[in-house]
């Protein structure tokens, strides 16, 4: 085990290498800079400064050297340059929270929900249950986010003013967001599971641990879930990475200060330490995540083993 | 245990909606505190930086003391108490008041002097430094011929701030952003200044206590500023958010007090409300075709007249705006003005005559396309019409422009729609033929008619005479209102009609909506008032 | 010893006129062939299948029976439906009947190929990296987590220098270059899960090669989780489409897709909502039929519901 996620935290540095590379000379190759993202054109030697300042002068793969000396000679990814000042470090580690807190609760929510809704509507197969189920899941991802965001909050700050329309800081904050973000978790959980389900109740370990007369609800949680939940938590994986990057809409429509708009700002900025730190971010997040995943398949089903090689 | 995880995150749930209920708006009812927006985030609050924009200034309004500030149109002493001119030599002398940063320091003349070497400083980058060229030695400075020692601003004692002109600018006061900076402070913050709300100091009417990036800031009285007893407000709260839903949501629950809006619905909407006051202001802002010179098709003037000819204002407006915009067949709106007098009063639109004397703009084209040695059937001509912006209104915007230059031209108009760095590294490397965009005019009138300056060439129309650098340069020094008109009216001319750099579509108007309890709101769209005489009316 | 000649003659066969009595009296199927009678029995499945069909009917004829062109401007703004304009009209006075069902060529093209497509290319991409194990694995997994950690959008704008026309072709490129990664991913999860499963050993052990354990056994049990992920992609990429657009990679005006109509009608939500209505609905039904004809399917193809 200890060897296993050594190997796979190996791994990760590899893969986190490698990625850093590739977007590093993608990045130079879209057309534009900083500088020439701003409406004003500055003068020559105003330019020449600002470029040599953030090392934009010179060729891209010194930049790139440069970059690497910086992060481990003193741990830095660099300064941003569309907001001068700020440290991408700094910005990552502040706002990651925020994009967290919601991004982790609504996927936990959407995961809990999703898998409990999905294991009923498995049992109740095509009776009302199931139906109504599966029209909430399919509600859930075909209406555009914006459009839920907008009613819900039109209905719960205008109509029946219980919440704050928009802000940070405190939980209440935190409601309309939180909501918004897991409908569509909470779709994509309910149907896998519902299908997964469905794969194993016909199991003859099922009839087994029926005929042996075990409780229904142990027959749930000991075979059900167990063999069911696998596809639920291979997707859980990247899930939670994304939010840290995918609820750009959410955050602007509730003002939060979370990390979704950087990772797409800093990208129509031309803002490239922001865009190669935001990367290396979701990276580490998204590897990190389908790691402990990967650790969960076994906990869970211990048929699967972590040894790689056959 | 699954099942206990969830009934715990119900439970957080349940909580944190109760909690929510609570207080939801509960505090600003009858207090001082104003609530506002903007909608993007401020790159920075350090005014000299290049990256300082509309957001950014807006916060500074409050949150610093210029020398001047504009109120109501017209230019009044802020920062400094009173001043001289001297025409022999050229010379500025601002005497200042007794005013003081937040943390109980004197502000000094050295702060302003300190600020005006940065902005000079070729390390530093301000965006439009050409405009402190009329400052002694500051275009040498900025090209790094000379230290910022020398430029022509000095501070004799701490009260006293003396600025020297190499040329005569009688708008000096208007273009030149006069904002103190603390040297000791900014050095201390490093890169940093401006970026966060303890890494900036605040000497005007309101201190800026929390900035949530993205989200909000919060600004509170500055007890220490000179003029504090004539400050009402308590509390300014600006929301950042640039959502147009959360926006109207937002003025039907409380949640902001005032919001600008070119939206018919809103307007109408809001109309019925008797809390709210609408009020509709022309800006200074003109959106615009700018027409590649360099081009093929488009180096021949005639084809260039021939577009803007045939161009639709109305319909444009009508159906894009409802009427919310004002057509535009020049360069400047009527917000324009020099020392109160609009400039739209004084000058005809050029293009208007133009497009009456002209019969029929097909024809117009079609000589063009002759005199280039192109296929002159305007069928087979196709031209690429770029913008920087793919939200569903810029593709209506691009759906009516198809259909006017189709309709009346005969030509097929190929959308190039991207985002907005692809699009202006494009139009700046000239990789374009005709792109759309929209410019604001500034307090001065000479600020749109200096882009098409070849100097600065910030338009990238490509084409630039010298004739019209020498009517503007002659415009820019000169004292005489009348006359300055009669330059900018020729000078105009030429851009919109003789050279036809750009296609004039239309002024910008906008709806400020305003919560009827707060008064003292300065509509003036050049304003840099703050909200320093805002109140509350209980 | 007198000599019996039997001749055949005296010999009657009794009884056994039919030489097929001993073949098995239900008629031989192959396991696809079943799944379909099976489906065909499904009424849901086939009520979905409808829809969809007429779905795919009113985009490709939709446009023509409105009486509208799609394109074409008009004094009757942001009307609400009605007997002259069916679905209303947008703000610039456009059939929203039109419109909506030109929308649904791109949509459902995107939506459909796009997610069939990732979802094929997934599938095969995870059973081999499943099956062969080892480093191959090993390094078939990180080839995953790079390309999905990549950001997306500079390769998008890379994407819209390189192919010059924003033509379907290349949205469906942008976004079928990391679409199939989750479910390569999924599809892995599945086989490794079940290539411990008693009946795959079993076949092992009978010496079954591993193209028909694969086509057998590993597919028809992953299918369930197959047709969810495609089921699911078909509004994910209607919506991605309309992302696309915001970095210039959509689809150009005045053409549109129901993902940018939606997108459009956002700023009127509260007052036209029908303009939001009406492309979101589509969305949901094609989503909505799908997801039934996939329950149906899935059934259908349930090895362990064959009767």
């Amino acid at each position: 085990m200890v060897k296993y996620v050594a190997k796979r935290v190996a791994y990760m540095f590899f893969v986190l290498f490698v990625v850093t590379t590739i977007t590093f000379f993608l990045m130079h190759n879209i057309p534009g800079d900083p500088l020439t993202a701003l409406v004003q054109k500055l003068p020559e030697q105003t330019k020449a400064n600002y470029y040599a300042k953030y090392g934009l002068d010179k060729p891209v793969y010194e930049q790139f050297l440069l970059f690497l000396k910086g992060i481990f000679t003193e741990g830095s990814l660099g300064e941003s340059i569309r907001y001068p000042g700020r440290m991408v470090l700094d910005v990552i580690k502040k706002y990651a929270a925020c994009s967290g807190q919601i991004g982790v609760a609504a996927v936990a929510i959407g995961f809990v929900l999703g898998t409990m809704f999905g294991v009923i509507s498995a049992l109740k197969k095509n009776k009302l249950p199931d139906k109504i189920l599966s029209l909430i899941a399919i509600l859930g991802v075909s209406l555009p986010v914006f459009v839920v965001a907008s009613v819900l909050q039109y209905i719960f700050t205008l109509k029946i003013p219980i919440l704050p329309t928009m802000g940070w800081g405190e939980p209440k904050h935190m409601v309309l967001p939180i909501i918004c973000m897991s409908l569509s978790p909470l779709a994509t959980y309910t149907r896998y599971m519902r299908s997964s389900v469905l794969d194993v109740v016909n199991q003859d370990y099922i009839t087994m641990a029926e005929a042996k007369g075990m409780s229904f609800g142990m027959i749930v949680r000991r075979h059900i879930l167990r063999n069911s939940i696998l596809p639920s938590l291979t997707i859980l994986g990247p899930n939670i990475a994304d939010v840290f990057t995918g609820s750009f809409i959410i955050e602007s429509i509730f003002s939060i200060p979370g990390l979704g708009s950087y990772y797409i700002t800093s990208v129509t900025d031309r803002d490239f330490p922001m865009i190669i730190g935001s990367t290396m971010f979701y990276t580490g997040i998204y590897i990190l995540s389908l790691l402990i995943v990967d650790i969960l398949y076994v906990i869970i089903d211990p048929r699967i083993r972590l040894s790689e090689t056959k | 245990m699954k099942k206990r995880l969830s009934a715990l995150l119900c439970a957080a749930l349940a909580v944190s909606t109760i909690v929510g209920a609570m207080p939801a708006m509960a505090e600003s009812s009858s207090e001082q505190v104003l609530n506002v927006y903007k909608n993007n985030e401020p790159a920075t609050l350090d005014r000299v930086a290049s990256t300082i924009d509309e957001a950014g200034k807006f916060i500074l309004y409050d949150a610093s003391e210029p020398l001047f500030r504009i109120v109501d149109g017209q230019t009044v002493e802020a920062g400094c108490e009173s001043y001289t001119y001297d025409e022999e030599t050229m010379t500025y002398t601002f005497t200042l008041r007794d005013n003081q940063w937040e943390d109980g320091v004197a502000v000094t003349a050295a702060d302003y002097l300190y600020s005006f070497q940065r902005m000079v400083d070729p390390n530093t980058a301000y965006g439009y430094v050409s405009d402190l060229y009329c400052i002694e030695n500051a275009e040498a400075i900025n090209a790094g011929e000379m230290d910022v020692s020398e430029l022509g601003v000095t501070a004799p004692d701490d009260k006293t701030l003396v600025v020297k002109l190499n040329e005569v600018t009688p708008a000096f006061l208007q273009v030149v952003p006069m904002y103190p900076q603390r040297q000791d402070f900014v050095e201390s913050c490093g890169d940093g200044y401006g970026t966060d709300a303890d890494k900036f100091l605040s000497c005007g009417p309101f201190k800026v206590t929390t900035w949530e990036h993205n989200s909000y800031i919060d600004m509170v009285k500055n007890e220490n500023y000179w003029d504090a007893e004539n400050v009402q407000l308590e509390e300014v709260h600006v929301a950042l958010t640039n959502d147009s839903n959360t926006l109207y949501t937002s003025m039907l629950n409380g949640t902001l007090d005032h919001m600008q809006t070119s939206k018919t619905e809103y307007v109408e909407e809001f109309e019925g409300n008797d809390d709210l006051v609408i009020t509709e202001t022309v800006t200074p802002t003109l959106a615009f075709i700018v027409f590649n010179c360099e081009d093929e098709v488009m180096s021949n003037v005639k084809v260039r007249q021939a577009f803007s000819a045939a161009m639709n204002r109305e319909l444009f407006t009508e159906v894009l705006y409802s009427g919310l915009a004002v057509p535009a067949y020049g360069l400047l709106s009527s917000a324009n003005n020099i020392n109160g007098v609009s400039f739209r009063d004084e000058v005809e639109e050029p293009l208007t005559a133009f497009i009456e004397a002209l019969e029929d703009p097909k024809a117009l084209l079609i000589e063009g396309l002759t005199e280039l040695g192109m296929d002159p059937d305007p069928a087979n001509l196709e031209v690429t019409l770029s913008m920087g912006s793919t939200t569903a209104a810029s593709e209506n915007q691009m759906a009516v422009f198809q259909q006017c230059f189709q309709e009346t031209l005969g030509v097929t108009v190929v959308p190039d729609q991207t985002e907005w760095a692809t699009f202006w590294t494009d139009c700046k490397a000239g990789d374009f033929q005709m792109g759309y965009l929209a410019w604001s005019g500034e307090v001065d009138i000479s600020f749109l008619f200096n882009l098409f300056l070849s100097d600065s060439a910030q338009m990238p129309c490509f084409y630039y005479t010298e004739e019209y650098d020498e009517i503007v340069n002659q415009a820019n020094s000169c004292t005489d209102d009348a006359e300055r008109f009669a330059l900018y009216a020729e000078a105009e001319k030429m851009v919109i009609v003789d050279n036809c750099q750009i296609l004039p579509v239309y002024y910008n108007v906008t709806n400020d909506v305003l919560r009827s309890k707060v008064k003292g709101w300065d509509y003036n769209v050049f304003s840099t008032a703050g909200h320093k005489n805002v109140y509350i009316e209980e | 010893m007198e000599e019996k000649n039997l001749s055949e003659d005296l010999f009657v066969i009794e009884g056994c006129d039919n030489a097929d009595s001993e073949k098995i009296a239900r008629p031989q199927t192959t396991y696809w062939k079943d799944a379909w009678r099976r489906l065909k029995q499904n009424h849901l499945a086939m009520i979905a299948l409808v829809i969809l069909l007429l779905i795919v009917f009113f985009t490709i004829f939709g446009p023509a029976i409105s009486g509208y062109s799609y394109d074409k401007m008009s004094a009757d703004m942001n009307q609400g439906p009605s007997a002259k304009h069916w679905f209303g009209t947008d703000s610039l006075g456009r059939d929203l009947f039109a419109r909506v069902w030109v929308g649904g060529r791109v949509s459902i093209i995107i939506g459909v190929v796009g997610a069939v497509i990732t979802t094929v290319v997934g599938s095969i991409y995870g059973s081999i990296s499943a099956f062969a194990g080892g480093r191959v694995d090993s390094i078939m997994m990180r080839i995953v987590e790079i390309i999905s950690s990549i950001p997306y959008l500079i390769v998008v704008i890379l994407l819209s220098l390189m192919l010059d026309d924003s033509g379907i072709g290349s949205i469906l490129l942008a976004l079928c270059l990391v679409g199939w990664c989750p479910t390569a991913r999924l599809v892995r999860g599945q086989i490794l899960q079940l290539s411990t499963a008693e009946y795959v050993t079993a076949a092992k052990t009978l010496g079954v090669s591993n193209w028909k354990i694969i086509t057998r056994h590993m597919i028809p049990n992953t299918m369930s989780v197959i047709i969810v992920n495609l089921t699911f992609r078909i509004p994910g990429y209607i919506f991605s489409e309309s992302f696309l657009s915001y970095v210039g990679l959509g689809i150009k005006t005045p053409n549109t897709s129901w993902g940018m109509l939606a997108a459009s009608a956002q700023s009127n939500m509260f007052f036209y909502p029908y303009q939001l209505l009406f492309p979101a609905l589509m969305i949901g039904l094609t989503m909505l039929s799908f997801t039934l004809f996939g329950d149906g399917l899935r059934d259908a193809l349930d090895p362990k519901l064959r009767r």
